[in-house]
């Protein structure tokens, strides 16, 4: 589906992906520093314009590219499977520096529990991928123990409910206002 | 605050092992000097120093010396 809005902060923009973003959003799935953690997409410009046309088509599911303020594109982010007030949260890959990363993160789960309407994030992180298990950490999400997925890999699931997320968010968000307003 | 009280806050925020961080390590070299150890930081620096970093003095800095010298009150 296609959020027709940009969805702005003081330092990023989610837009909803269209084909004109294929190249790009290919491209940082097959960045090495990026798949160490995240499977590589190994597929052609053509699949991939394809596959950004089913997600705008699809009803239960939204997938942005994340834009710095000078038109640059930095990553993606996604929320998908939505099943009444549950979605899943993935699909995140993004360069930039840390505080357009946390603002990225900050809007992306506004848009979830405020314009959505949900009421959790689920999600999975690979058992050793510990920036990935801090950073859902930091937004909230209490994780299961580890268990081996149909990979033969061992992940840890997570939830993000609307409540923890509000707490963590208006933290990060008061972080984020005294350390870029004050520039 | 002695130097060894700002590496342990510094190992800490980074979730590292006691005894890992050294002043003079490039933080450009420390995986875990990532987005949530930036913000984390500037949390820690606000609540022990009473102290706000611009997230443009963070990009400046380039050892965990340098985060060691922001780790003092205004």
């Amino acid at each position: 589906m296609v959020y027709e809005k940009v969805i702005s902060g003081k330092l990023v923009d989610l837009k909803a992906a269209d084909i004109d973003d294929a190249e790009f959003t290919l491209s940082i799935r097959q960045d090495p520093e990026m798949t160490k953690h995240l499977p590589r997409l190994d597929i052609t410009m053509d699949q991939q314009k394809e596959w950004i046309k089913r997600q705008r088509e699809e009803e239960n599911g939204y997938f942005f590219v994340v834009w710095d303020k000078q038109g640059n594109r930095l990553g993606t982010m996604s929320v998908y499977d939505i099943n009444g007030d549950t979605g899943e949260g993935g699909r995140l890959a993004l360069y930039g520096d840390p505080m357009q990363k946390i603002e990225a993160g900050l809007l992306m789960l506004e848009f979830d529990f405020d314009v959505l309407r949900l009421e959790h994030i689920i999600g999975w992180v690979e058992a050793d991928n510990k920036p990935a298990l801090r950073w859902n950490k930091m937004f909230g999400a209490i994780f299961n123990e580890p268990e081996i997925d149909k990979r033969g890999k061992m992940i840890q699931r997570f939830t993000i409910t609307k409540d923890d997320a509000r707490v963590a968010c208006k933290k990060i968000r008061g972080i984020l206002q005294k350390t870029v307003a004050s520039e | 605050m002695t130097n060894e009280e700002k590496l342990e806050l510094l190992e800490e925020v980074m979730e590292m092992d006691p005894g890992t961080l050294k002043p003079e390590m490039a933080l450009e070299n420390l995986e875990e000097w990532n987005s949530i150890a930036v913000i984390s930081f500037i949390a820690m620096v606000d609540d022990e120093f009473d102290k706000v970093i611009k997230s443009a003095v963070i990009k400046e800095q380039k050892t965990v010396a340098d985060l060691m010298a922001l780790m003092e009150e205004e």
